[in-house]
């Protein structure tokens, strides 16, 4: 009896053991033609049925046309991130309109998270293999062209978007890296940074935005009027070290200091000259003159914009995007306290000895060099690029157009909530174009992160000697990466 | 040799072909984890050895042998030497890894003692001991992440539950900064215990309800106390069980911790603060953010050498235990 089940036994393993090597050894050829298309199909089937049946209509005539390949029938595959409330909904609003307006091009939308996002960008850029076309976030640019991933715009491709004067300069500069001829992606929307503040409380304490804000002193005299006047409402509110604005929220400090975050010719690091330190001394010691949300340190983004939401406090650094929570219905998303939501204003940045800057991030669109369909590729971009899809696209994630020509479109112009984001981001500062970016702004956030530990911790005002220490150390860490 | 007993004269290969059916039956499971364990530690063994940097990383394996350089700049940054006595390029590891240590220390305390409190009290008889036998396991269910999610609201200074509930029973009079400064660490090691706590406790239960009545009540006939019945038959006899959680819980304390100090401080960006940095949030910050993926694998290896070591205090401080299993 044994001996007849053996055979059987043996053949039973051989098979398992050699369908299993199949499996891990053909990995890198065979499973990508397995995935891919059962993907593709399962995508389109999901966006298809919550739209119209025009799409449907499109869906239903691409499937014969895969099985018999018409030539300039093509399929983009585009990876972006959760922009905005609804971030599903408006990237299908742009691929719809193009999709209709470029017939035989298809896009494919994938979501990533923001936190997952850069490692799967540079796992596609390493291996060869992802999407057509990306979202970066502005700082990330300069590592990925680095690393020769991107493919660069030509000049005719950049011309036909209006060339690069007819995009915000902060903006424009995050799609170049230094020392390479190229430009490596196109500027997609603007995220902006500016106080917002209530416009009921200054007008209670008899005060004109432009004495309020006006520079470093008379702001901190504004909020401790405020506070004086209002005692359950706090100056001001903004994220410490629980957040991803670390670096952006000091700079605006350096910048509007006198100081720089690196030398000129982004060699070496800045950030710990006089002015930079006396800078963030003035932003950390906020928080020791009391003037700030009692928590203000701990709290991430978000939880600052809800306290501001709230009524919690006065004034909040933050963006446009708490526009729409004040214009959204309280039943439908917006903010439940309506007279914050009634009474929400904006003002740039109070200015210090160095002038007043603020910071410019965003995100940008870039073409990866694997994508075999450059030429359509391009095509969405420069629709994405266009006045009406930056309009669109800008107004329904709460960013602001990256281009001039939509910045001075009315319906933005002449809107007083973004026109103070429209003259500050003329004066916008962002990072610097160099491949070593990523390593800079994390060795920022964590000695700056750290600074807001010992500004938690100090019970009181914290000396320029503790802030020149960790922005010291920091220093040197980032002239070590940067080779010097 | 020639002492050896008679039954050990079987070659390794007659061994095997005596159990081949066994062999046969562990075969696929050997190697899957062939593939999915063994290959990626060797690939990272190497490339620790590699200059893995930005520039380089396309190259990946063929990027230039650089030997034990990266090595020697983590052991430069834990003991602070280096060529011009610090190493810069690699900040905060000495401090991660001394919060590590606490952080290890505390959670195995806080999921063994607790866990081992509640299985006592969940092996008694009582009206809703199905229930609390079912409560006990929710945060278990509950991902990782989602935990830091949650205790980061649980945290907040202002309005988070658990300054309210101290104030409420009047245990504090002024609201506890948990998520910044010198609490961090604790404010990580509660939300890793009580993520942990069902766990162990499951386990101990098990351990404990497999003990014989007939002992205990022995034991009460001879007079022991509830401590002494405690002392003398329940430790001893959960000892090979308590000693698989401290193994289980030296790993999860070393390679642990990332998922919920991503989400509880920085909403992702992975830095707790110098307080309550652990190693491997560190490790990670570092390989990815600055493109030091030669130093990265380097750093790694280190940890669980160092991890090792630990075992292997381990494995001495529980070997009479495990064989008596």
């Amino acid at each position: 009896m044994q001996r007849s089940r053996r055979p059987f036994i043996n053949w039973l393993t051989l098979l398992t053991l050699i369908s299993m090597i199949l499996v891990a050894c053909g990995g890198a050829e065979t499973a990508p033609t397995a995935t891919t298309a059962p993907a593709a199909t399962a995508t389109t089937a999901a966006q298809v049925e919550p739209t119209t049946a025009a799409t449907a209509e499109t869906a239903a005539t691409t499937e014969p046309a895969t099985a018999e390949p018409v030539a300039g029938e093509v399929t983009l595959k585009l990876w972006h991130m959760p922009n905005g409330a609804a971030p599903a909904d408006a990237i299908q609003a742009e691929i719809d309109a193009f999709e209709k307006a470029n017939p035989g091009i298809n896009v494919e939308p994938e979501m990533l998270d923001w936190g997952a996002a850069f490692q799967r960008i540079q796992t596609s850029v390493q291996g060869g293999e992802g999407p057509c076309l990306t979202q970066l976030g502005t700082t990330w640019n300069p590592t990925f062209a680095a690393m020769g991933g991107l493919r660069p715009f030509t000049a005719e491709e950049i011309t036909a978007m209006g060339g690069s004067d007819s995009f915000v300069a902060a903006s424009w500069a995050t799609s170049q890296l230094q020392g390479m001829e190229g430009t490596f992606s196109i500027p997609w929307f603007a995220d902006v940074r500016a106080l917002a503040y209530r416009k009921d409380l200054l007008e209670k304490a008899g005060l004109k935005p432009e004495d309020a804000f006006k520079d470093w002193a008379s702001f901190k005299t504004t909020l401790a009027t405020i506070q004086e006047q209002n005692p359950d409402v706090a100056g001001i509110a903004f994220p410490g070290r629980n957040d991803w604005n670390v670096w952006q929220n000091s700079s605006m400090w350096i910048w509007n200091s006198g100081g720089d975050l690196l030398s000129s010719d982004l060699s070496e690091a800045t950030f710990n000259s006089d002015a930079a330190v006396t800078g963030v001394s003035e932003f950390a010691n906020l928080y020791s003159s009391k003037l700030t949300v009692t928590n203000t340190l701990e709290l991430n983004s978000a939880q600052v914009d809800a306290s501001f939401g709230d009524g919690r406090t006065f004034s909040a650094i933050t963006g446009p995007w708490l526009i729409s929570n004040a214009r959204t219905a309280a039943d439908a998303g917006g903010w439940a306290n309506r007279t914050v939501a009634d009474n929400l204003a904006y003002a740039e940045f109070p200015a210090g000895p160095g002038g007043s800057y603020t910071f410019v991030g965003g995100s940008n669109l870039a073409i990866l060099k694997s994508c075999e369909n450059a030429e359509a590729a391009v095509k969405f971009v420069q629709f994405l690029a266009g006045n009406e899809s930056q309009l669109r696209y800008s107004q329904a994630i709460g960013m602001l157009p990256a281009t001039k020509t939509a910045q001075a479109d009315a319906s933005i112009a002449n809107d007083p909530l973004y026109s103070v984001f429209i003259s500050a981001a003329a004066k916008g500062k962002t990072s610097a174009p160099i491949a070593e970016w990523g390593q800079v702004e994390s060795v920022l956030n964590e000695q700056l992160g750290s600074l807001w530990d010992d500004v938690a911790t100090a019970g009181g005002p914290v000396s320029a000697e503790v802030v020149k220490t960790r922005l010291d150390q920091a220093a040197q860490t980032v002239n070590e990466l940067l080779g010097n | 040799m020639a002492l050896a007993p008679k039954k050990n004269k079987l070659s390794l290969w007659q061994r095997i072909r005596q159990n081949s059916l066994a062999y046969k039956f562990i075969a696929p499971t050997f190697v899957a984890m062939l593939v999915v364990h063994l290959i990626p530690i060797v690939q990272g063994l190497y490339l620790s050895l590699l200059d893995v940097r930005l520039t380089t990383l396309t190259l990946y394996l063929k990027a230039p042998f650089v030997g034990l350089k990266y090595y020697i700049e983590v052991f430069n940054a834990i003991f602070g030497i280096g060529e011009d006595g610090t190493s810069s390029r690699v900040t905060g590891l000495i401090n991660a890894a001394s919060n590590t240590l606490v952080y290890t220390i505390w959670t195995n305390i806080g999921t063994l003692g607790l866990g081992l409190i509640l299985a006592m009290l969940l092996n008694r008889n009582f009206r809703w001991r199905g229930i609390a036998r079912t409560l006990v396991l929710l945060p278990w269910v509950v991902p990782t992440f989602v935990t830091g999610t949650i205790f980061n609201f649980i945290w907040l200074e202002q309005g988070g539950l658990a300054n309210r509930i101290l104030l409420g029973l009047n245990i504090i009079d002024m609201p506890i900064t948990w998520l910044i400064g010198p609490n961090s660490l604790y404010a990580l090691v509660i939300a890793t215990v009580w993520r942990g706590l069902p766990f162990t406790t499951i386990m101990f239960l098990a351990a404990i309800q497999v003990i014989p009545t007939d002992l205990y009540e022995a034991a009460s006939l001879d007079g022991a106390n509830g401590w002494q019945r405690f002392r003398h038959i329940t430790l001893p006899l959960i000892k090979p069980i308590a000693g698989t959680q401290v193994l289980f819980g030296l790993i999860n304390g070393f390679y642990g911790g990332y998922n919920i100090a991503v989400q509880m401080f920085g909403g992702g960006t992975g830095f707790a603060g110098e307080y309550a940095d652990l190693l491997v949030p560190a490790i990670t910050r570092q390989t990815w953010e600055r493109h030091l993926y030669g130093f990265g694998s380097a750093a790694s290896v280190i940890l669980m050498g160092m991890l090792l070591i630990f075992v292997g205090i381990w494995y001495r401080a529980f070997r009479d235990s495990l064989r008596a299993e």
